[in-house]
């Protein structure tokens, strides 16, 4: 490991289990970005991407993880010019052959490889799965409070977790109340992007559902203690691969499924749908989730971290009242 | 009938081609003026600089009926693949089995510069979501959907995965009109680890064994694919000839491409040398005939060069050229602004290697998939782009961004930085859109400019 550098290892994306990072004796931390004050959205640079590098340089980090889940992120890897050291997982989009599948598990191995260089250590026998069994504990209780409390302390609350992997703290978090019920669905927040929560919370509405790639869509599927002790690393895989559905998968049709059956289920009367500036993946959904759910949708793309403005303020109420 | 090399103007072709009807026609059944292809539709003509030459003629009459093509082909009960993204793959594949055409419907990105954007496509992707923030490629789902520029592919092929994120989409949303694809992965080309297997591709670059493994199983399941619509079995043997082919044009090519880029005087003019090495990706349709173009294009370089004649002077600044252009146009301006081309990169440079006929062919074509330079770093594309540069003496690079394209928004800036710190060139990046005339202005002055530093670098 690099002098001065600290055990943590940045990353941010929901298919890098942080189980299998903590088993390698590292501290897994899922950052929530401030965005981007650089100019590479004027060169076409999503924020996020952008935002995440930056990171990268400035964070102190043992390591920094990226994904291959957008070509703007994976480009990214190259923007980090100081030292800290860099590993690009590759997740395939496509999720229908076998193959696909395996490569996914290949490259779980070579991530534990390159920790292992970092410094890290080879997971002796159980380590794995307690780390499991204790991560997946903890999104237990996550889930179970989730469906109680607002969704803009939801989101803290998954924010934390993925910063420390600690069991949520959502004591004294105000309960859900009666405003309309609303679902996020997008890409990846930046810190000042949670503000939208309240926005939406202040203007009688309800998050019910947060579907964002920094919200509950991204959590893996929970794991059955006897998956976790029988094969640890298939049991990971099952859970990140097989389960988290997203923009980038080819086909995203599970992506679809998943949000339709999840709408349905919690009674959602519209959508609010945010994406950074020039991410792709997410953008080019938006006509196609106008297609397919039938019911009103607002897109929009805050700003960073400059809090919300007035444009983005004024369209929420707009939608709100709308809908009521 | 020759005439010294130059270029000229469409109305200046039809003069011509009326002299050249005179001495007796031209072999090729699609022969005929290029202003045929105007009053059909294809407005940019009309302000494009073409070559002089009969091979020229050819090459773009070849370029111009594919449609009629693939229609023929159709309905001479052959079926039809459209391969999408991998750019010089697929198709080696499906044309292996001797009742399949292979195109890419990718290539319908041009159709709103060749147009002047008078078939409505990049307005049908935006009626459907993809905007003027997407690549201009989103034309594609125009041609989906009017049905009217190429025959609906049989089976749909598409490569994903190390792909730019706006093909990736609008592919995405191409299925989403009820378009099946049959989707396959390219992984990001990593480095090897120290002890890991490993095997060297045509360029040089080493790839991990396991990569080569999960591209070769995904090719095998589009040779399946391929095999099942064929009605025959695409065993090795079939691929083996298909790769020899494929070699022969990549071959003809090669020698075309150094011929032009090494001449005193520059033989062939940017446009047609872009268009001449389109052909390695799908054939225009046509394998036969794009080697009888090909062979034709040699000889009348061959015959340029050793008459000591070309289409610009002698001195003219030499650059290397990286990017497809969504305007035809902006390579007229080039040579407009005194530059000529001395190595490409558009994109498909892996498609111009041969393909290793001494492995099993679906290894050979995984490696060749693996060397797509957009499946590697922006840091591995510009290496190669130093290599070919300061092999055919190129004085500067231009890197020709596309608008909206998300591997644009790093790797342009990534590869300038390099040209100039390994080869101390200058390097600039402009973008083109479909339709350029209302920037021209602005991209002359800096290939303007960009000229001008490479006169005043001589004097130094």
């Amino acid at each position: 490991m690099r002098p001065g550098a600290s055990n943590e290892v940045v990353y941010a994306s929901p298919y890098v289990p942080p189980e299998w990072v903590a088993a390698h004796g590292f501290e897994p931390r899922r950052v929530l970005l401030e965005g981007s004050g650089g100019s590479g959205a004027a060169m076409g640079r999503c924020r996020f991407a952008q935002a995440f590098a930056e990171h990268a340089d400035a964070s102190g980090a043992a390591a920094a993880l990226f994904a291959t889940s957008c070509d703007q992120m994976r480009r990214a890897s190259s923007l980090v010019v100081e030292d800290c050291p860099t590993f690009l997982l590759n997740v395939p989009a496509t999720w229908q052959s076998a193959t696909a599948r395996d490569y996914y598990r290949a490259e779980l191995l070579r991530l534990g490889d390159f920790l292992v260089d970092l410094g890290g250590t080879v997971p002796a026998d159980g380590r794995l799965t307690e780390t499991i069994t204790r991560y997946d504990a903890s999104r237990r209780v996550l889930r179970e409070a989730g469906t109680l409390a607002k969704g803009s302390a939801f989101a803290k609350a998954l924010t934390a977790f993925h910063r420390d992997g600690k069991p949520p703290v959502l004591d004294g978090a105000v309960p859900r109340g009666n405003g309309v019920p609303i679902a996020f669905l997008g890409g990846s927040l930046l810190a000042g992007n949670s503000a939208v929560f309240e926005l939406v919370e202040a203007n009688h509405g309800e998050v019910v559902l947060d579907a964002t790639t920094t919200g509950e869509r991204s959590l893996p599927a929970p794991i059955a203690p006897q998956s976790a002790k029988d094969d640890p690393l298939e049991a990971l895989v099952h859970a990140y691969f097989d389960h988290i559905p997203d923009a980038f998968r080819r086909p995203n049709t599970r992506l679809y499924e998943w949000f339709t059956r999840e709408c349905a289920d919690r009674g959602v009367r519209g959508i609010v749908f945010i994406y950074q500036s020039w991410c792709d993946i997410w953008r080019a959904e938006i006509p196609r989730m106008d297609e397919i759910l039938d019911m009103p949708l607002l897109a929009l793309s805050p700003a960073g971290s400059e809090g919300m403005d007035g444009r983005i303020t004024t369209r929420i109420q707009a939608f709100l009242e709308t809908l009521q | 009938m020759k005439a010294a090399p130059a270029r000229i103007s469409l109305s200046a072709w039809e003069a011509r081609y009326a002299t050249l009807q005179a001495a007796g026609p031209h072999a090729a059944t699609y022969d005929g003026p290029l202003g045929r292809h105007l009053v059909e539709g294809d407005h940019r003509l009309a302000t494009l600089a073409f070559d002089n030459s009969v091979a020229a003629l050819r090459l773009w009459n070849f370029l111009l009926t594919e449609e009629e093509r693939l229609r023929e082909a159709r309905a001479a009960g052959k079926k039809l693949v459209g391969a999408m993204k991998d750019l010089g793959t697929v198709p080696v594949l499906a044309y292996a089995a001797p009742n399949v055409v292979a195109f890419y419907p990718d290539g319908a990105w041009w159709i709103p510069c060749i147009m002047e954007m008078s078939a409505g496509l990049l307005a049908v992707a935006d009626r459907l979501g993809i905007d003027d923030s997407f690549c201009p490629v989103r034309a594609v789902l125009g041609a989906f959907e009017t049905e009217a520029h190429f025959p609906i592919p049989d089976l749909l092929t598409c490569s994903v995965g190390a792909t730019c994120d706006d093909f990736s989409v609008i592919a995405q949303r191409l299925e989403s009109r009820g378009r099946h694809i049959l989707w396959w992965e390219i992984p990001h080309r990593r480095t090897p680890r120290p002890a890991e297997d490993a095997v060297e591709l045509a360029d040089g670059v080493h790839v991990p064994q396991v990569q080569l493994e999960l591209v070769q199983a995904e090719l095998t399941r589009v040779r399946d694919a391929v095999s099942e619509l064929a009605g025959i079995t695409l065993d090795d043997a079939l691929l083996a000839e298909g790769i020899r082919v494929a070699n022969h044009v990549r071959r003809l090519l090669n020698t075309l491409r150094h011929a032009v880029f090494s001449a005193a005087f520059c033989p062939l003019p940017a446009l047609e040398l872009l268009i001449a090495e389109m052909l390695a990706l799908h054939y225009c349709s046509d394998r036969a005939e794009t080697i009888a173009v090909l062979e034709e294009l040699q000889v009348e370089v061959d015959r340029r060069i050793a008459e000591g004649v070309g289409i610009s002077p002698a001195d003219t600044a030499r650059v290397f050229w990286v990017n497809p252009v969504a305007d035809l146009r902006a390579m007229n301006l080039l040579e407009d602004c005194g530059a000529r081309l001395c190595g490409t990169d558009f994109m498909f440079c892996h498609a111009l290697d041969e393909l290793d006929e001494t492995v099993p062919p679906l290894e050979a074509l995984a490696r060749a998939a693996l060397a797509d330079p957009m499946a590697g770093t922006s840091d591995s594309r510009a290496l190669r782009v130093c290599r070919d540069a300061r092999r055919w003496k190129a004085e500067a690079v231009v890197v020709s961004r596309i608008p909206g394209a998300s591997h644009c928004a790093t790797e342009g800036g990534r590869i300038c930085e390099t040209v100039e710190t390994e080869l101390g060139l200058p390097a600039i990046e402009i973008e083109v859109p479909p339709l350029c005339d209302g920037l021209e202005p602005a991209l002359r002055t800096r290939l303007e400019a960009l000229v001008e530093t490479v006169m005043e670098r001589r004097c130094q």
